[in-house]
This record gives C-alpha cells, structure tokens and sequence, in this order.
C-alpha cells in the first residue's frame, strides 16, 4: 500500500487510475497532472494553511450540493465545516487514498444523506435534544440514490405554495433574517415563522413516506 | 456496458434527465473504485456551474480560524514546527480559573434546563409523552411540562416525590409507584396537585387554573401550605382557581375537558370572550369583540379542529356571526345583514 505521506513525491501512485473511457467529452487528466498536488504538499508542510486551501476551492461546491439534500443553509454549511474541522484535527487528510475531493464529496453526501434520514424519522423534543450519531456507515447501495434523494426535495420544495416557497427560499437558501423577510415582504414575523414551519412540514411529510421507508428497509435487508 | 460515460451523461444526470437505463449503467459503473475520481471530478464541475446560492466562503475561513484559535492549547495532532509562545503558559491558570467560573456561572444561569427535561407543544400543536416513571402526559397547545432529569425513576436523597412543573394545560394519566410516590404537579398558580396515580387534567393559563379529575384520587393543596386545607378530589370534580378564589363542581362527564386531546373542543354554553380566551391560550391569537352583546352570547357543542382557521370557522358557523382573520388579530362580529 503506498503511504500517502509519499504520495506528492510519487504522485503516480496505483490509486489513481483514469476511468475507463473515451476521453474525447472530457479533459483528460493523467496522474502527472495531480491536480490536487499542491494543496498535498502544503497539508503536509502547514495542515492548516492546507485545509484552507482546501476551503478555498471546494467549500463552495460542497455546500451547494449538500443544500440540495438538507434544503437549509445553514445546516448544508454546519456538516461541511464539520468535515473540515475533522479533516484538520483527526489527521483525516493523511490517511486517505482517494482525491481530497472524493473523499470531501463522498463524505458529504453520506452526511447530507444520514442526516436527511434522522431528520425524517425524529419526532419528539426530547429525541431532538439527544441527535442521534450521524454515522457514517449506513450508505445506500446505489449511488443513484442520492441524486434521486435530492432530486426529490427540490420537487417537494416546487409542491409549496408560491408566497411560501420564497419565504422557504428566502429563509432557508438565502439565509435571510425572519424579521428582514416579514419586513420586505409587509408581513408580521410570526406569519413567517408559521411559513417556514409550515413549509418544512409540507417538505418532510412528501419525503418521509419514501424515504424513511427505503432507509429502514436498507437497515434490515441481508447483506 | 455499452453506454460510455461521459461528461456530459453525467451532467444530464446531475440535472435529473438522465433516463433509468442510463441510471442503472452510471450506478454499475460507479460500483467500481477506479471510476471514484471521476465521478466527483465531474460533480464538482457540475456543482461549481449550478450553484443554489451564494456561498460566502471567505466568512466560512474566518469560522474556521475561530475553530481553530479555540483548538490552541489543545494538544496538536500534527506537531507543527511552531515556536511555543511563553504567554498562554503563563497565565494557564488563570484561563482556567476564569474558565471554570464561566462554566459555574452558565451552570447556575442554565440550572433550570441542566436540571429538567423540558416538553413544550407550540401554538396549535397537540402533543403526548410517555414520562420516565412510566405516566404519560399529553400537553395541550402553548403549554410547557418541566420534569426533573433525574428523580421520577431514581429515588434522590431528599426527593421521595415525582414533582414536574406545568404552565399551560395537559392531562396526565399517572402510574402508580411501588413505593407509593406521590406525583405533584406544580403550577405557576402557587396551586399543587398531589397524585398517587390517576387520570386528570390541570390548566394552568394566566390567572386561572383548572384541574378535573378523570379517575383516581388527588388532593390539591398551596405551595406554601397555609390558609388553606387540602381539597380532596373525587372523580368528576372540577376545581377552578381564579384570582385566588376556588370554585368547586361535579361534572359527570369529566372526559370533555381533556377532548383537546382528540383535537376535539366541547363547548357547553360557554361565552364567545372564553371562547376568545381560549384561542389565545391554544393558538397565540389576539381576538377583539366590539360588540358587547356579541361577546356574552354563548356556544354549545363539539367542535373538531385541527388548527385555529378550522375552530374559527365552526363557531362562526354554529353562532352564525362573521369571523375575519388577519394574522395573529382576530375579529368577532355580527354577520352583514345580505
């Protein structure tokens, strides 16, 4: 097994192997353009400059994607920096073999997908006060399902009424203040918080039936 | 395999138009590690072009530094070739004098919730719980149920009673202990209700407080026990405590004040302004009856209703008056001669 501590001294290592096809619709990238050796070499040198390299370049697209799961702002940001934060602090970059960027991604989407999944099935406050361990070994077996997952609330999002789709939207995507969107809107802040509540319920009432079902089904299905 | 992936395949997919053939030969060749790269290559791609919004990753670095000027003193897991500064070492002990005070303060600033497991319904929400003795308490809209973390199970020292704290209305229905434990709801009301184990409902709503009894036994008795002696409660009575002044009566059917319960309001000839009261405990809503007369006409039956919009237009149906709603503000009045 090749350590990954010598992996930017040898940047071919057996890992890395293109995908097996034509390479006409893409660029094609050989191991000697690695294009993640640099941020390699600074993580080794200076992990913390090197995690916000890291930052820098895929934060962006990882809370874009991982909103498409979770439908919050706020949540998609709090899961990837967590990541991040794991990333740097357990020493996770030196232990992996993959691209940081499909171990950022995968990793992501297995969160975005577990915690979709706890939130669907919680029901009272009190299990709210203890959230459960998000896990990172209950995957599904396709990696369809995820877009399919997602796929799936951005339809459950186009089912709301309009006025609160975009109190949804304002609230959740765009990150704007109950009180900003009640006075941009002319309407009283508890009429927003009514929405936003409302639309969440609407959201996880369309996606529990399916989804809930599929994931307790993939925790008692033979492997 | 005869479908090549491609870039643009992916993108298809990605943007959900891919067709279930070309799903089921992306999810066979995803099955294969050497595939990995690419795929999140090209996701990243995609991301990168169809945004959801517009991520501030600069205040996302700043959160991060915070992280990990928070992680400084912690042992490093990575030895970073760094020259110790003297400062942190020499004040150590007061950071963690100062440290340990902070979390004194916020201990005792927080007792109440260290202390309790808090259960609260929201306005129109309806909700049940099955307490750690075993008694189950379901909590009527707007109300809030302390109950110590530790005690109801495990005898303290000092704590031979299961004691939780109500503000708004709930209906307990409470085990009965091996050790005969007595259950005590307390209110804000300065009104206590002492249980061994029984079916009642307690409403404690500003300066009212209702308490009917179901089945069982229970005494009320004051917080601070003078003045007055302890009421014992048979089945079917119903005690009212307002403004200091205890009302008592024998109701035969006592299930109608906890038919909240089933989303279920039984009204027996009660006034439009308790009615009025009512929405305002239960749903947070202000209601104004300009019309005096209007106000002390009275309602009877039961009413099922969901939310408020349902029992607004119910009563307005059942006394044929115009109700109007806008926002949280709420109007009675005489229905427009047509």
């Amino acid at each position: 097994m090749v350590q990954t501590t010598s992996a930017f001294q040898q940047p071919d290592e057996p890992n890395r192997i293109e995908p097996n096809v034509d390479q006409d619709s893409h660029s094609p990238r050989s191991p000697s353009n690695d294009d993640e050796l640099f941020i390699r070499k600074t993580l080794l040198e200076n992990p913390q400059l090197g995690v916000e390299l890291l930052y820098k370049r895929y934060y962006q697209p990882l809370c874009t994607h991982t909103v498409r799961f979770v439908g919050s702002r706020q949540v998609a940001e709090d899961l990837v920096s967590e990541i991040f934060y794991q990333f740097y602090s357990e020493g996770v970059f030196d232990q992996i073999t993959t691209s940081y960027r499909a171990y950022l991604f995968r990793t992501a989407r297995n969160r975005a997908y577990n915690y979709l999944r706890w939130e669907l099935s919680r029901k009272s406050p009190l299990e709210e006060a203890t959230p459960l361990p998000i896990q990172e070994f209950r995957q599904p077996d396709a990696i369809t399902q995820y877009e399919e997952l997602c796929q799936d609330v951005e339809k459950a999002i186009n089912t709301l009424p309009l006025e609160r789709r975009k109190i949804y939207l304002l609230y959740q995507f765009e990150g704007r203040k109950l009180r900003e969107i009640a006075d941009d809107l002319q309407i009283s802040v508890r009429t927003v918080e009514v929405q936003v509540y409302r639309a969440s319920q609407a959201i996880r009432k369309l996606l529990k039936d399916k989804w809930l079902s599929i994931a307790l089904i993939a925790l008692f299905w033979p492997v | 395999m005869n479908i090549p992936i491609t870039k643009t395949l992916l993108f298809d997919y990605f943007n959900g138009n891919a067709s279930a053939l070309q799903k089921q030969t992306i999810d066979e060749w995803a099955k294969q590690p050497e595939n990995e790269e690419f795929f999140y290559k090209t996701l990243a791609e995609w991301e990168l072009t169809h945004p959801q919004y517009m991520v501030d990753v600069s205040s996302a670095i700043a959160r991060y530094h915070d992280y990990l000027a928070q992680k400084e003193g912690e042992q490093p897991v990575v030895a970073m070739p760094t020259e110790p500064t003297p400062f942190p070492v020499r004040f150590s002990g007061w950071y963690i004098a100062a440290s340990v005070s902070i979390l004194l303060l916020m201990g005792w600033w927080f007792r109440s919730e260290l202390v309790n497991q808090t259960y609260a319904t929201e306005p129109g929400q309806i909700r049940s719980w099955v307490l750690d003795d075993g008694s189950r308490v379901t909590l009527n809209a707007n109300s809030v149920l302390k109950v110590p973390r530790f005690g109801l199970k495990w005898v303290l020292p000092g704590q031979k009673n299961r004691e939780v704290f109500l503000t708004g209305e709930a209906q307990f229905s409470v085990t009965h202990t091996q050790d005969n434990r007595r259950f005590i709801v307390k209110t804000p009301n300065g009104l206590d209700v002492v249980v061994l184990g029984t079916e009642f409902t307690v409403s404690s709503r500003q300066n009212r407080m209702q308490v009917v009894l179901n089945q069982g036994k229970v005494v009320l008795q004051r917080e601070t026990n003078q003045t007055m002696a302890p009421i014992v409660l048979t089945p079917g009575d119903v005690v009212t405590l307002v403004d200091e002044k205890i009302q008592r009566k024998h109701v035969a059917d006592p299930e109608r004040f906890s038919a909240w319960k089933d989303e279920l309001f039984v009204f027996d000839s009660m006034p439009l302004s308790q009615v009025a009261q009512l929405l305002r405990d239960n749903y947070g809503l202000h209601v104004s009856i300009p019309d005096p007369a209007l106000a002390h006409e009275t309602v009877s039956g039961s009413f099922k209703a969901t939310n408020a919009d349902e029992l607004l237009i119910s009563i307005s149906k059942a006394l044929d008056i115009q109700a109007v709603r806008r926002g949280k503000k709420v109007i009675f009045s005489a229905r427009a001669n047509d």
